[in-house]
């Protein structure tokens, strides 16, 4: 599925290959009024017929050779995998060897702690939780799991999302001289699928145990040994596991290191583990002398919690939304404006402190009705102008098709919005919605939009650009067909199938991100499209799709993201159930109570 | 999320694995079960039928385009092995070959009381068998999600008013993942399907919302009823992933013949409150031009489900006299890995058979250090009026084992003419450690004698094979000639990987040290590879042979194993597979996943439900009872059954509770 997508994807972005020799960026001195020659004899013409010659350059600055599919400069290395494309951004997304510093999540050195049960020791840190029927307990300078029917010990600091993080514990385990071997005495590290309470069973995800009661080191997937070697002699023994977002997990301290694949949870929990029982007074059992867990946050948009409870409707109105469209979020220095379409017409409301979308009186205000000629409004976009602030949308006229507008609000942010003029888009157009819009050169008044345009299964996600301040849009390379950003993949298995719509546009770091709602059959789901100079997408495929069960059970669509203070993008989106929809609420995992 | 793991299932079956359960096979009248069983009450009905007619072979002339048969409804032996189409056994699990024509079943909630489903919008007035609607939008919805996973048939009539036509008046059937209609717009159900008859006599099949096929222009239905069938099959697309197929037609017209609907992990599961997947089932229409005019019938692939369990609390195997005694704490540590046989006389089971293994110390501590196993068991009959136990001596006590060396894993092998049973197991290697081989004993009908083991495989070289496993653990085996050869099948185990089932054939030779000798390379049978409900290893294979063709020497068996997920959960998976029987054939088996796996979770209710310390399906055994078998109470199990006893863990604070857990499932008809 994802080679046939990928296949597709590389003719599009072979199409839309400006002329190499020009980079990303040739085109900001053209004329976007005179049609774009998409290719000057290069990539797509000499790539396909000299094949012994490569397809050209694999590298940063040449947009989406990095993620076109092919391996352009046929050194064997194909995209985000050829070293030439390592410091490229839109590679960097969801990409293991790209994240930030590791912090560390808790740590505790026993020779400094002090001696007895774990609970009754000050001065730890306080991210240190024990667990296990027989809770743990420091002992000549090391630390015994405890544990009981089932394993005891120490998490580690909360659960992380290893989806989203790249996570390393350390531990320090001190094998005693004469261990017992008739005993239950193992102690080791693992990440454990949630802190466990008395009597429960202990998942662990992964985890590698010194076992001094079989004489093994064992390491564990999913609850179940699957490699063991001997323990060898007394002494210390550096323990460590990595566990990455692509699910490899790499385990240190054996005779040789092994990496695995593991299945990733949204949350795992880093822990020591282990059990010691029927040990003898005054045996010397295994000890875990230092252990550490530290992560490294990575930038993967499809790790995603998600608020249990729509934001709209709420408990604080009546209000129901129906025939909900595309939901637009736009941060002023005042609030947070969230626009959405119901009814025919936009409505405005912004967050109160629990998160729910209100208006003035609780329900959300009207701020945009039909004007004249026009049956019904969809598919608001906002972004800020200066001073003012400026409203996209779709009107639907009576026969049914869609065109895009454009309404100005007052000075000072104000939203009394000025009488709506229809966008000139080019002439074969014959209807247009969800147009997502952004200032790309205030001076030069260029303006750019990603826009669907056509309708149901022929409709396709286009780029266009304005040279006189946003009410005039052309083709950004001439044409449609070289324009397009995102077509249906006709693809059963894909999210979108049957439709593309509801283009979002959010500035992260060097890249942009474009989420859309895309639908197969009659299941709506949001996929994610990254570029670095906004005209070749690297394709990030699914990140958010119906819950199965609640208000967003069968799809999830009409993505409204932002980026949060905290450098995480976070979303708006409407859910649905198959009879209404509400807006919910997601972000990184945790965010929001899940 | 389950049938996702369909796709990976098909793909891994390798050149050695051909994913083909014969149905032909299990589908025959009585089938043979278990030991003892005489093959030659069933006559060679199956593929080779089929072939006579095949002119494409006449100039040996067939050029194969597939290397197993998957386009199994083009009527074309793809893979030219003269089986055509639903003959060919790699063709068993597709839908078309789930016999939507033949023997089907009806859905438990085919009632065609239309007075008792939903109605939604305009009301549509429903009498006992018929749908009239009113001037706005209206539906029906039966309130139960229909299970479509497994393939279902639809057919209904529509009825067409006389009079001028009605162009906006419409009845149609619809396939929805919701039961109620959208709140605002056009209030209609949200379809992943939908059949509808318009006012002017025209049809259309739409796949939400886009056109799959319609009446010709020009043409239309007649006043009056017309007869209308939709059949959805579940079946594979060229990459091997699980799509559901629709066929339809109405009239004279054909709407659809075998279009792709949707991938199967489209359909509402158990989350969105669907068990087995599926979708709702309504009826939805304007006015008074066409009408629902005549029941609905909805009948469900006859592929039997073998995910359907039944509790057999009143059964046998519940009998609190079930273990031997615990005198001494022999089997303190708890009891697990059963393997049970079947015993028939005068057309009805009339024994029952159960070993297991037990363990002085905690058997979950396994983990931790290192438990000693040993073997015990029961035996019951019509006349023993109860349980007897298998221990050595009259005390109770183990039967073999752990002294000098741990034995566990017992297995009953299964197949024609074994009797008295013959048992193989897994014992600790010399050399220590947890490293186990393969040995096997004779169970005789004196309850209380001693076996005698003798080992049978061991990891490494075996005369001139080797096996290629650190240790190999869980035996289980069909005899092919009496127990003259064998087809073992074992978990091999290796360092640093998920397990998986492997197997090995075996001749009786005197000269052989063990007293059989492997005749033929071992080959993997169940890997990780075959879903992600695997990706952590499989294990622990049970046999059930399901026929004997005796013919063409082909026995066919029933595979039930663990497999357990990333996650670390571990569930019960079945395949169906056939063994080539003839004598010095090395041929591997013919083996599939069922499509529908994995069959059984430790939360099951049948099991017990939510385990809030957690809980592991640890083992089962499995056999086959046939005709009226006795020792079930009258009410209970009178049809040919499969009897199963899972052995679960459930933890709780302070310690681990074994349960071994009797289960039943109905055998089809013929299966």
């Amino acid at each position: 599925m994802r080679l046939a997508r990928l296949g597709t994807l590389s003719l599009l972005f072979l199409l839309l290959l400006p002329a190499c020799d020009g980079g990303g960026v040739g085109r900001e001195d053209s004329d976007a009024a005179t049609p774009l020659s998409p290719i000057d004899g290069g990539l797509a013409a000499d790539g396909a017929i000299d094949a012994g010659r490569g397809l050209g350059e694999e590298r940063r600055g040449v947009p989406g050779t990095c993620y076109d599919g092919v391996d352009n400069d046929a050194d064997g290395q194909t995209d985000c995998a050829d070293e030439d494309c390592a410091d490229d951004p839109v590679c960097c997304v969801a990409n293991a060897a790209c994240c930030a510093e590791a912090r560390t999540s808790a740590s505790f050195d026993a020779p400094a702690a002090c001696d007895g049960d774990f609970a009754a020791c000050g001065g730890l840190d306080p991210a240190l939780v024990p667990f296990g029927a027989i809770s743990p307990s420091f002992e000549d300078g090391g630390l015994v799991p405890g544990g009981g029917a089932s394993y005891g010990g120490v998490a580690l600091g909360p659960a992380l999302d290893p989806r989203a993080v790249n996570v390393v514990v350390r531990a320090e385990v001190e094998i005693p001289s004469a261990p017992c071997t008739a005993c239950i005495d193992a102690a080791g590290i693992g990440l454990l699928d949630a802190v466990p309470v008395d009597g429960q069973r202990v998942g662990i995800r992964v985890g590698v145990l010194a076992n001094a009661g079989r004489g093994e080191l064992q390491v564990l997937i999913a609850d179940r040994v699957i490699h063991a070697e001997s323990l060898g002699a007394a002494g210390v023994r550096s323990l460590a596991i990595t566990l990455t977002i692509d699910g490899r997990a790499t385990i240190e301290g054996l005779t040789d290191a092994r990496t695995l694949e593991v299945a990733l949870p949204s949350a795992l929990v880093p822990a020591v583990i282990g059990r010691t029982d029927e040990v003898p007074a005054g045996a010397a059992t295994v000890r875990v002398r230092e252990a550490s867990a530290a992560f490294e946050a990575c930038d993967v948009p499809a790790a995603l919690g998600r608020a249990t409870q729509p934001v709209l409707p709420n408990g604080a109105s009546g209000f129901r939304p129906t025939s909900l469209g595309r939901v637009a979020v736009l941060d002023t220095p005042e609030r947070r404006l969230v626009v959405f379409a119901h009814d025919r017409a936009l409505y405005v409301a912004s967050p109160d402190a629990a998160g729910r979308l209100v208006g003035a009186d609780g329900a959300p205000d009207l701020l945009l009705t039909a004007p004249e000629g026009y049956e019904a409004l969809h598919d608001p976009w906002l972004l800020l102008h200066g001073e003012r602030v400026v409203v996209y949308f779709a009107g639907e006229r009576p026969d049914g098709k869609l065109e895009v507008l454009r309404a100005e609000g007052g000075p000072d942010r104000s939203l009394v919005l000025a009488t709506p003029a229809p966008v000139v888009l080019p002439v074969e157009v014959d209807s247009a919605d969800g147009p997502t819009v952004w200032v790309e050169d205030l001076a030069a008044g260029r303006w750019r939009m990603i826009a669907r345009v056509g309708t149901g299964e022929h409709a396709r996600l286009a780029e266009l650009v304005s040279m006189d301040g946003g009410g005039r849009f052309l083709w950004a390379r001439g044409e449609l067909a070289s324009s397009t950003v995102r077509a249906p993949s006709g693809d059963a298995f894909a999210l979108d199938r049957d439709e593309v719509a509801e283009p979002a546009l959010v500035r992260v770091g060097d890249t942009w991100r474009v989420y859309y709602a895309g639908r197969s059959g009659q299941r709506w789901s949001i996929g994610l499209l990254v570029s670095e100079e906004g005209s070749a997408w690297r394709d990030l495929g699914l990140v958010l799709a119906g819950d199965r069960s609640g208000f967003d059970a069968l799809g999830a669509r009409a993505p409204a993201p932002w980026l949060d203070d905290d450098g995480a993008v976070r979303l708006y989106y409407v859910g649905t159930g198959g009879d209404e929809g509400a807006i919910g609420l997601a972000g990184p995992r945790g965010t929001y109570g899940e | 999320m389950r049938r996702a793991l369909v796709a990976v299932a098909l793909l891994a079956s390798g050149c050695s694995l051909l994913f083909a359960p014969d149905r032909d096979e299990i589908r025959r009248p009585d089938a043979s079960l278990d030991a003892g069983i005489d093959a030659d009450v069933f006559p060679d009905g199956g593929d080779g039928g089929e072939d006579g007619g095949d002119a494409g072979y006449d100039g040996g002339g067939c050029t194969p385009n597939e290397a197993l048969e998957v386009s199994c409804s083009d009527g074309v032996d793809n893979d030219c092995d003269r089986n055509v189409d639903c003959a060919d056994p790699d063709c068993a699990a597709d839908g078309y070959c789930c016999d939507l024509g033949r023997g089907t079943t009806a859905w438990t909630g085919d009632l065609v009381t239309f007075p008792s489903w939903q109605a939604h919008g305009s009301t549509p007035t429903a009498g006992a068998a018929n749908v009239e609607f009113g001037t706005g939008i209206g539906q029906r919805v039966h309130p139960d999600c229909a299970p479509l996973a497994f393939g279902v048939r639809l057919s209904l009539s529509f009825s067409r008013a006389g009079g001028p036509a009605q162009p906006t008046h419409f009845a149609s059937l619809v396939l929805a993942p919701v039961r109620t209609p959208r709140v605002g717009g056009d209030r209609t159900l949200l379809a992943d399907l939908t059949l509808r008859v318009s006012g002017d006599g025209r049809a259309r099949l739409e796949r939400a919302g886009a056109l799959l096929g319609q009446t010709p222009d020009g043409t239309e239905l007649p006043v009056g009823a017309s007869d209308a069938r939709i059949d959805l099959t579940p079946s594979i697309d060229a990459a091997g992933r699980p799509i559901l197929l629709v066929s339809a037609t109405i009239g004279d017209f054909a709407l659809a013949d075998g279009e792709m609907l949707m991938p199967l992990t489209g359909l509402v599961d158990a989350g969105g409150g669907c068990s087995p997947d599926g979708l709702f089932v309504a009826v939805e229409g304007r006015g008074d031009a066409v009408t629902i005019g005549s029941a609905l019938s909805t009948r469900i692939g006859s592929c039997n489900n073998p995910t359907q369990f039944l509790s057999d609390a009143m059964g046998p195997l519940a009998d609190a006299s079930l273990l031997p005694p615990d005198t001494g704490d022999w089997r303190a540590g708890g009891a697990g890995e059963p393997t049970l046989a079947t015993r028939a006389s005068m057309g009805a089971t009339s024994e029952l058979s159960l070993l297991f293994d037990a363990s002085r110390t905690e058997r979950s501590d396994e983990i931790f250090r290192f438990v000693d196993f040993a073997i015990a068991g029961s035996f019951r009959s019509n006349s023993s009026g109860g349980w007897l136990h298998r221990t050595r001596g009259a005390g109770g006590h183990e039967l073999i084992g752990p002294s000098p060396v741990s034995s566990r894993e017992p297995a009953f092998v299964v197949g024609e003419g074994l009797d008295p049973h013959f048992v193989l197991f897994a014992r600790r290697r010399a050399t220590g450690g947890d490293v186990y081989e393969l040995a096997r004993f004779d169970l005789d009908d004196a309850i209380a004698a001693s076996p005698t083991p003798t080992p049978l495989l061991v990891p490494g070289r075996n005369d001139d094979v080797e096996i290629d496993c650190v240790s190999l653990r869980d035996p289980a085996a069909i005899a092919l000639d009496g127990r003259n050869a064998l087809f073992v099948l074992f978990t091999c185990e290796r360092q640093g990987e998920p397990s998986h089932i492997a197997g090995v054939r075996v001749r009786r030779d005197a000269a052989a040290p063990n007293g059989y000798r492997v005749t033929g390379a071992p080959m993997t049978l169940l890997a990780p590879e075959i879903g992600a409900y695997a990706s952590q290893g499989v294990w622990s294979p049970e046999l059930v042979v399901t026929s004997v063709d005796a013919a063409a020497r082909r026995v066919s068996f029933r595979l039930w194993f663990l497999a357990r997920d990333g996650d670390g959960e571990v569930r019960v998976g079945l395949a169906y597979g056939d063994v080539d029987a003839s004598e010095g054939s090395s041929g591997a088996p013919r083996l599939g996943p069922y499509p529908g796996n994995p069959i059984l979770s430790a939360e099951d209710p049948l099991l017990g439900g939510p385990c809030p310390g957690g809980c592991l399906i640890e083992s089962l055994g499995v056999a086959a009872t046939v005709g009226r078998p006795s020792l079930w109470p009258d009410r209970f199990g009178r049809e040919p059954s499969y009897v199963f006893l899972v052995e679960r863990s459930v933890f709780r604070a302070g310690g681990v509770d074994h349960q071994l857990i009797p289960l039943r499932q109905p055998r089809p008809s013929g299966g």
